[in-house]
């Protein structure tokens, strides 16, 4: 089965539980897929094809109505304006019928099919105008979702605000935890390894990592408030809490640039990934691995941005 | 004295024949019910003694009594009965490096070879498959009560009053389902019915083992210090071929079996995979059945590990040792959520083939080498030789060589792209060695690749490959549908129709099997994948009340983020963000956007821009237009020009700036 393959599975089987999901990866054939960057190599396969179904907005998982286990979107166009052009981007579930029919529909416009390592083609469609897109969608009977970045950027809660997060201790027994703390200092950003008392002690604030059996569990510490949250809303909330600026956008490559350790969350990320239809382009650079999102408008980058907290370089 | 001797000797036969006729009549009075199974009773000292009593009917009881005393070792416990040696003498293979799969699904840890505990067994009468009594007569043990004074004299039951023991014998009094007087009548021999022909890693063998086949005697291995991963582990023993049997003609509650089940024991497979150079990664496979926990966590010796699930197995592991583990096999102990103990076991081989699983990319562990099927073959470096020379004879051509610099763990060698064209015998009643290399000439159906939407179910427009292995014979023909079949360019095979939505069936020389194909639905529903505020987010929809759905993002310089609806009250201060242009929704039609501080900008610089020329529109009541009036009379006062200004921008602009001043006048 290739990732385009998974994807068909997935919409036909509508939604499943995460056990069904690990099996049907591992029967992937991804021979040619050994470009990956050493940083995403990290994670086991299973967890980067996850995500970049969530990235593309294929599939949702661990989601409302769908806990421990993934469920498919519909079908949707993402359309993304990049000032005088627009990009539609097929994303949700698929059959083949709905993949030729919006092909055909498309028949006469910039429509392409790229394969992409590890995830399903990315199939999308670019006019000088949101209206042509929207009958195209209109035509192969796919809804649409106009200015798909901005609209999800806008919606999205901003870091920096603790509420609506889970209050909980941090663990304090087990043999098992891998504790790490995340530290900042000068131009290092790192995980940083204590033990369960160094976290749980009375001056411990920060962002605290906790691993059992490779599933991470994060909590930030402020204050007499420890909240457990996403790894990646704790980084960009400690790094609103230092000031610090990891985002670098380029106006002439319309590229967004982070380093890749500051990898954005879920939807913010989905925003990004929508503007062009592709994941981040992984990179080293002078040693530091990073993350490039291509075609950004700058406005797009900027509400990014504002949602992190951060203001760009 | 002398003469006292004498006597005795010539006495004794006629004694014991006395006895054992004594025993024998006592036994034939028993009710039926109660002597329904087969005893295999082997005592420390190794005798091991076979009894299989019929009960009513009128048919002539059987049987059987060996005395093995000589073969067995001391510290024999299992006894392993195989269908042609019963019949004249049974073999009872008690060492551990010679038990199969089988046994060691029966070994029940906790036991060492000191500890010979009697075995009972709850027995719900004729619930069990001959072939199903095939697979599990090595761990069959029973020792029913009736027999207590005879077992005693070939069974030394050890002290059960300790602490200790009163847990392994828990541990080992299992139930085991009974064979029915019916399944052993006498006008055949008791072997076929308790002989062990599956090789642990066949399909079949894996169901009956991980839903009953938990029940049996310890193994007599030394009880290691540190768990199981220093245990000598009996290594994987080829199954011994032996002459065809009739087929099962009773159904089976494997439902009760599994529910009675007090551990579960699964199979560890080998799973190889390759890269696009062809260099190889060994893992193992823990095997799962569907009622297993998501996650478990096991020992290997004295270290931790968490199996994660799929379906049909755990997430691979990967060891530093991978050659030691494969030469020697290992054994993960763990307890699930509903406290039965749980083990997965990997038997150590020098030699294993591995073929294509439908349900595991790579390639994974297979009982045999298939006529026709592409295997990866892997052995000890020392007898690279010997398996070459048996892939020739099974004429296996253009395979390549893998070897440590291609990523096999060290010791081993490998041979890739190995595809057998004959078929070769092997010898029966004896344990070949390189069985798994000999291709049997069994047909075998297998469907390959398409999408599995589940079980037999197949996607319409990606149906499976339908591939043929084996042997066939002159005007053997494969069907499918009940049309012949032709072969495809990559060899599968294929008819009209046989990808299209329906139940489908291939039927090649005896053998059939089934597989439907389905469209996919063609409508999906959003939901709330992600909620904040009235935003509704699934995929790259967002979800939003229909007066603000239909309102598009807006784009306005940074310049100017101070945007005025035609509503007094109307008013939005877009964030500052770092970046030429902001873009974002507003919640009215924008008609002016002024800079951020109209009073204190720039004046030479600064510009009202207008976006619409919409006419003012009247106040609604609760609304507080102070804001609105304060930035518009600021632009006013400083005098700001409107950007590309007409006069009936002008206009628009005078009329608004008299409503504001109107309005701040009225609220003074």
């Amino acid at each position: 089965m290739t990732p385009n393959e998974l994807l068909l599975w997935m919409s036909a089987r509508k939604q499943g539980s995460w056990v069904q999901f690990r099996s049907a990866v591992e029967t992937l054939d991804l021979a040619e897929s050994a470009e990956r960057g050493e940083e995403d190599l990290k994670l086991p396969l299973h967890q980067r094809i996850r995500y970049n179904l969530e990235r593309l907005g294929h599939v949702e998982f661990d989601a409302g109505e769908c806990d421990d286990g993934w469920r498919a979107a519909p079908p949707m166009l993402a359309l993304s304006d990049h000032g005088g052009m627009v990009t539609g981007v097929l994303c949700g579930a698929r059959t083949p019928n709905l993949v030729e029919r919006f092909e055909r529909a498309g028949v006469g416009l910039e429509l392409e099919r790229a394969s992409q390592a590890e995830c399903p083609d990315i199939i999308r469609v670019r006019a000088s105008n949101a209206e042509t897109l929207i009958e195209l969608a209109q035509r192969a009977g796919v809804p649409y979702q106009p200015d798909a970045p901005t609209a999800l950027l806008s919606h999205l809660p901003r870091i920096g605000s603790l509420k609506g997060l889970r209050r909980e201790p941090l663990p304090a027994g087990g043999r098992d935890w891998d504790v790490k703390q995340f530290t900042i200092h000068r131009k290092a950003m790192r995980w940083h390894t204590i033990t369960l008392q160094e976290a749980n002690g009375p001056g411990a604030r920060g962002l605290f990592r906790f691993t059992l059996y490779q599933t991470p569990q994060y909590f930030l510490r402020e204050g007499e408030e420890t909240v457990r949250l996403p790894g990646a809303v704790g980084k960009y909330h400690v790094l609103s809490g230092r000031q610090r600026r990891v985002m670098r956008y380029s106006r002439a490559e319309h590229r967004l640039t982070l380093p890749a350790i500051f990898r954005p969350p879920l939807l913010t990320e989905r925003a990004l990934v929508l503007c062009s239809g592709f994941p981040p382009l992984f990179n080293v650079v002078f040693g530091r691995p990073r993350l490039t999102y291509c075609d950004v408008p700058e406005e797009v980058a900027g509400l990014a941005a504002e949602v992190l907290r951060q203001d760009l370089l | 004295m002398t003469l006292f001797a004498i006597a005795l000797i010539v006495a004794s036969p006629f004694v014991y024949w006395l006895l054992r006729r004594r025993t024998r009549d006592r036994a034939n009075s028993q009710p039926a019910e109660r002597s329904q199974s087969p005893d295999i009773i082997a005592d420390e000292s190794g005798t091991a003694t076979i009894e299989v009593e019929h009960g009513g009917g009128g048919s002539s009881p059987g049987e059987l009594e060996v005395d093995a005393a000589e073969d067995a070792p001391r510290e024999a416990e299992i006894a392993e009965v195989d269908a042609v040696a019963v019949n004249t003498e049974p073999e009872i293979p008690n060492e551990p490096h010679k038990a199969t799969y089988p046994e060691i699904e029966s070994q029940v840890p906790g036991n060492d070879n000191r500890e010979c505990v009697a075995f009972g067994v709850t027995v719900p009468a004729g619930q069990l498959l001959s072939a199903e009594v095939n697979q599990n007569t090595s761990i069959l043990l029973i020792k029913p009560t009736e027999k207590e004074v005879y077992a005693s004299a070939v069974l030394e039951v050890p002290d059960l009053t300790g602490p200790v023991l009163d847990e392994e014998v828990a541990v080992n009094v299992v139930a085991v389902p009974s064979v029915s007087d019916q399944e052993l009548e006498g006008d055949r021999p008791m072997a076929e019915s308790i002989e062990i022909l599956a090789p642990f890693d066949t399909e079949e063998s894996r169901r009956a083992t991980s839903e009953s086949g938990n029940a049996g005697p310890s193994e007599p291995a030394e009880r290691p210090s540190n768990g199981g991963a220093e245990k000598t582990l009996p290594r994987y023993r080829s199954p011994v071929q032996k002459p065809p049997r009739p087929a099962p003609t009773r159904p089976v509650d494997r439902t009760t079996a599994h529910a009675s089940s007090p551990e579960v024991t699964l199979e560890v497979r080998v799973r190889l995979t390759l890269d696009r150079f062809y260099f190889c990664n060994v893992t193992f496979l823990p095997g799962r059945t569907a009622e297993l926990n998501d996650d478990v966590v096991v020992k290997l010796g004295t270290a931790s590990l968490q199996l994660v699930a799929q379906e049909d197995w755990y997430q691979d592991l990967s060891f530093s040792e991978t050659g030691r583990y494969l030469r020697d096999g290992f054994e993960l102990k763990g307890v699930l959520s509903d406290q039965r103990r749980a083990r997965w076991l990997l038997k150590g081989r020098d030699v294993y083939v591995l073929a294509f699983h439908p349900r595991a990319n790579g390639f994974v562990s297979a009982t045999r080498l298939l006529l026709g099927r592409s295997h990866v073959v892997l052995c000890v470096n020392n007898l690279v030789g010997e398996v070459e020379t048996v892939l020739k004879e099974a004429g296996c051509q253009g395979y390549s060589k893998l070897d440590e610099t291609l990523g096999l763990p060290d010791g081993w060698a490998g041979f890739r792209g190995v595809s057998p064209a004959n078929a070769i015998a092997v010898e029966t009643g004896v344990s070949d060695p390189f069985y798994a290399i000999k291709p049997a000439s069994d047909i075998e159906i297998e469907f390959e690749g398409g999408v599995r939407l589940r079980n037999s179910i197949w996607l319409a427009g990606y149906p499976p490959k339908i591939k043929l292995f084996g042997q066939l014979g002159a005007g053997i023909k494969a069907l499918i549908d009940g049309k012949e079949a032709v072969p495809a360019e990559d060899g599968s095979l294929i008819v009209d129709g046989y990808g299209s939505p329906g139940s489908h069936s291939v039927y090649c020389g005896g053998v059939s099997r089934s597989y439907s194909v389905e469209e996919p639905p063609d409508s999906w529903e959003a939901w709330p994948a992600y909620q904040f505020g009235e935003a509704k987010i699934c995929g790259a929809l967002v979800q939003l009340p229909p007066e603000e759905a239909r309102r598009p993002a807006f784009t306005v310089p940074m310049s100017n983020p101070l945007l005025i609806g035609a509503e007094p009250g109307q008013v939005f201060r877009c964030s500052a963000r770092s970046v030429a242009a902001w873009r974002g929704f507003v919640p009215f039609d924008v008609v002016w956007a002024l800079p951020a501080q109209p009073l204190t900008c720039n004046k030479k610089t600064a510009r009202i821009l207008q976006f619409a020329d919409k006419p003012l529109m009247p106040r609604r009541a609760g609304t507080r237009p102070l804001f609105w009036c304060i930035a518009i009379l600021d632009a006013s006062r400083k005098g700001l020009r409107i950007e590309g200004g007409s006069a009936e921008s002008a206009e628009r602009w005078s009329e608004y700036k008299k409503t504001a001043r109107s309005i701040w006048r009225g609220r003074r």
